[in-house]
């Protein structure tokens, strides 16, 4: 059964449209993470999710319900921590734990003091004294201690340091083994990577690719480095080489892997003297699919700095 | 101090200029219209009809605190009458606005996390501060300036003009020095007009005092501050005599108090972190009490604060208003010759003050409104409506204590006041029935901020701002002071909130209670339906 549903999904701000079309299913007990550059519309997707912001077209369905007509009902099961974590400045960590997780149905007491401990976070200070980072944390305790069905996580490591981004890993493998649903969008490939049992990348308001990383690696292009005793003036030209680049004495490119038979072949016609075949990182994967529209988000980047 | 503390001063300036300029337009324009139209109104009476309104309430000490002090020579023009009625108004919209400016351009920009961008982006520390008083400090002259041409086309004196519009651009300038300090003091903005607010009321009382306690003419045609009114500068304002003695020394005064102010807030500025007040943050507890963990209990933990600022002070203001009218008989006894019309205006006078307190606490309510908004574009309300808590039950819980706060400050007030007035339990009845009349009013304004907050909430600050304040103006009190016609009176539900309850329709009082209901209904089902949007 579909934890999540989302059929043909489109938002407008005006005129303009952050969201064009997204489906995506999320099955219960599963973790998924959405991936894409700032402004691919994440946040946007996981406001709509919520019952935050109103769709333009298509639907949604969490648990089966609509998530802007009964987003009470969905939310009873729900725990949400969003990318960036504000409260009110004058009330404690602590209080505010304690009354976001009442109103999730009930404080977890054991767990409450599990993931303070965890996450080491002073609980007694004021929100204001709080740096990201804390805040950061204040809301993935809030979330950690109501004990509910479904977790969305925006951009959950934003202001962690890599110790705590581990302990967030370590907290978000145990949830996983304990059977709940998370969705998690990021920008930060590692989180992913390592968590998360598929992948959804976005971009531009599209969902460009789904699947489990390694089924995606196998449509990919591997990187390979090669030397060869003659030069290999016209490795442009075969089928299915991209992007060669001079790396000293050596050559490196990306190969499709359906023609790598090929392309091996027509290395090995020029004499190997050394070669490498790297897998591809997320990192490639990603970077190909938004390739055309990189320059844009890196300028949306610097607008929002 | 470096050199390089200011860099970027300019910068930020005209970027305030650029990003603000349509408040300062409407605040110009609105200060120079009102002048207008006040010199005009009063412009159109007879001499002996000023000698007349002077004599009313000059005569009552409860009246003397909202008028300023006018000499028996000369009432009978314009000039000199028209600060005679309008000195209080003017202050405190002066005030208002200046406090808003720096506010805006200081605490704000902390709270919006913007101001760490532009210190960590090569400005300098003083940079913010100083150019928030900077763009204060211009704005207020630019006022200055629409108040004399307001009297100058109306045919006064080119020079006491001058001099009389630059008296209350000189007030504004010493509020924007209050303001720069309370910033630095308190740990967020709205902390920091709370406290600006209180300051004001300080000011406020005490010159009110010194009109109380001042000296008045035979035949109660004008009247002399005492002392007190040198120590408030809204008095400072009333001591110019701009038309008569001149006083051009107290300028100084102004800057002297403005450049200390403004000196504190400078040396504040090294002693607190970006984002913090000096009032140092407290270990809290780490638990929530169990009552704070409902939604109500939220709410009320987030009011509480701005409402206790309040409460006392506003009974503070009722006991004092009290205290001023209390002995209303005895100078009354003196002036016999005026028969009816004195012991009727005299009985009005405690109901008028209620209506007065509901105007200011109009703001509060407001204010307590807006909080909502400020959930919503601070960040907490995506978290608290992601809970399986509905959007109307957490509207509601916002709204029942902006209406209970707001109903109990006039009720407060009335009470106090009554306490003092009052010589039987069934006059402190009237008193309260009064409150519950003026409250009508108020109410009707709260469910047009909610209104608002629920169908234009990027636009509901500045658009309550200007209704509020025209609601006043157009209201009881002002609206007849002002000579507006009758359909704009009529528009302000205050002219429908008779001072006397025996005056007041209780037809009129209903209909604005339900037209409240009506309207704040219109705004929670515009809640429902409408995107979070920061
Ligand atoms: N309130 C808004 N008004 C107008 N445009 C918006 C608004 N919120 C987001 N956008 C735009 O929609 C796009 C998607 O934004 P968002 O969902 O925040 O992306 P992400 O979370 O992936 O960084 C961006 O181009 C952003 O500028
Ligand atoms: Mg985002």
């Amino acid at each position: 059964m579909n934890a999540i549903e989302i059929r043909n999904l489109t938002k407008y701000y005006g005129e303009f449209q952050a969201l064009k079309g997204i489906d995506l299913d999320i099955k219960q007990g599963e973790v998924l993470g959405l991936i894409g550059p700032n402004g691919a519309g994440k946040t946007t997707t996981v406001r709509i999710l919520l019952g935050l912001l109103k769709k333009s077209g298509g639907s949604v369905k969490v648990f089966g319900k609509d998530a802007w007509e009964d987003s009470v009902e969905i939310h009873e099961r729900l725990a949400y921590v969003p990318d960036d974590v504000r409260l009110w400045p004058k009330l404690t960590g602590g209080e505010v734990i304690d009354f976001l997780a009442s109103l999730r149905g009930g404080i977890n007491e054991e767990k409450r003091a599990y993931y303070i401990e965890r996450f080491e976070f002073d609980p007694n200070k004021q929100c204001r004294s709080y740096s990201k980072g804390n805040r950061q944390k204040l809301g993935l305790i809030a979330a950690f201690a109501a004990d509910t069905d479904l977790i969305v996580f925006d951009e959950p490591t934003g202001g962690l340091d890599p110790l705590m981004s581990k302990v967030f890993q370590e907290c978000v493998a145990e949830l996983k083994e304990e059977g709940k649903t998370i969705l998690m969008s990021s920008h930060i490939l590692a989180d992913v990577e390592k968590l998360c049992d598929r992948v959804a990348i976005i971009s531009h308001g599209e969902i460009v690719e789904t699947g489990t990383l390694d089924a995606m690696r196998h449509m990919k292009r591997n990187l390979i480095t090669v030397r060869t005793k003659k030069p290999l003036s016209d490795l442009s030209d075969v089928e299915g080489v991209h992007n060669v680049e001079e790396n000293g004495e050596a050559l490196s490119f990306q190969a499709d892997n359906e023609k790598i038979d090929d392309i091996i072949r027509h290395l090995s016609a020029h004499g190997i003297q050394s070669l490498e075949i790297a897998p591809p990182t997320l990192e490639d994967l990603f970077m190909r699919h938004y390739e055309e529209g990189y320059h844009k988000s890196e300028a949306v980047r610097d607008e929002k700095n | 101090m470096k050199r390089t503390d200011l860099k970027g001063t300019l910068t930020l300036v005209l970027h305030a200029l650029k990003g603000e300029w349509p408040r300062y337009a409407i605040w110009f324009f609105g200060m120079f219209a009102l002048m207008v139209i006040a010199t005009y109104a009063n412009g159109q009476f007879s001499g002996e009809e000023m000698r007349e309104l002077v004599i009313l309430s000059v005569g009552e000490p409860g009246m003397r605190m909202l008028v300023s002090p006018i000499r028996p020579e000369g009432i009978e023009d314009i000039s000199r009458f028209v600060f005679f009625r309008f000195s209080f108004v003017i202050s405190i919209l002066v005030a208002i606005m200046s406090v808003q400016i720096v506010n805006r351009l200081t605490r704000l920009e902390e709270d919006a996390k913007r101001a760490e961008m532009v210190a960590t982006s090569g400005a300098g520390r003083y940079a913010q501060l100083f150019s928030a008083l900077i763009v204060g400090v211009l704005v207020n002259l630019a006022i200055a300036f629409a108040l004399t041409l307001g009297l100058v086309v109306n045919g006064v004196e080119v020079s006491g003009s001058i001099v009389a519009g630059l008296s209350y651009g000189a007030l504004g300038i010493v509020f924007a020095g209050v303001a720069a300090l309370t910033a630095q003091l308190s740990g967020n903005a709205s902390a920091s007009s709370g406290l600006s607010a209180i300051v004001f009321l300080a000011v406020f009382v005490v010159n009110a005092l010194s009109n109380v306690t001042g000296n008045v003419h035979e035949d109660a045609l004008g009247f002399e501050s005492s002392f007190l009114a040198w120590f408030s500068p809204m008095g400072w304002v009333q001591e110019v005599y701009p038309f008569d003695d001149r006083n051009l020394w107290i300028f100084f005064l102004f800057a002297g108090l403005f450049v200390l102010l403004s000196f504190i807030a400078f040396f504040l500025v090294d002693k607190r972190d970006v984002g913090r007040g000096i009032l140092p943050d407290k270990r809290g507890r780490g638990r929530a009490p169990g009552w704070m963990k409902k939604p109500l209990g939220l709410a009320y933990r987030l009011h509480r604060g701005a409402f206790f600022g309040w409460l006392v002070p506003i009974a503070f203001v009722g006991a004092a208003f009290g205290a001023a009218t209390g002995d209303l008989g005895e100078t009354f006894e003196d002036h016999e010759f005026f028969g009816e019309a004195f012991t009727e205006a005299a009985r009005e006078m405690p109901f008028i003050l209620i209506a007065v307190a509901t105007m200011m606490v109009a703001f509060y309510a407001r204010l307590a409104l807006l909080r909502m908004r400020k959930e919503e574009t601070d960040g907490p309300l995506d978290n608290v409506l992601s809970t399986p808590l509905s959007r109307t039950k957490w509207m509601a819980s916002h709204v029942l204590l902006a209406v209970l706060g707001s109903f109990t400050l006039v009720m407060t007030m009335a009470f106090f006041q009554g306490l003092v007035v009052a010589e039987t339990s069934s006059d402190l009845g009237e008193q309260l029935l009064g409150g519950v009349i003026q409250y009508g009013a108020l109410f009707m304004l709260a469910g047009l901020v909610v209104m608002l907050f629920g169908l234009i909430p990027k636009q509901a600050s500045a658009v309550s701002l200007a209704v509020l304040l025209y609601a006043i103006l157009a209201g009881s009190f002002f609206g007849p002071i002002l000579d507006l016609p009758e359909f704009m009176k009529n528009l302000s539900p205050y002219t429908h909130a008779k001072f006397l309850p025996e005056n007041a329709s209780a037809l009129r009082v209903l209909t604005m209670y339900g037209l409240g209901i009506a309207l704040g209904a219109v705004g929670f089902i515009a809640f429902r339906k409408r995107n979070m949007v920061f």
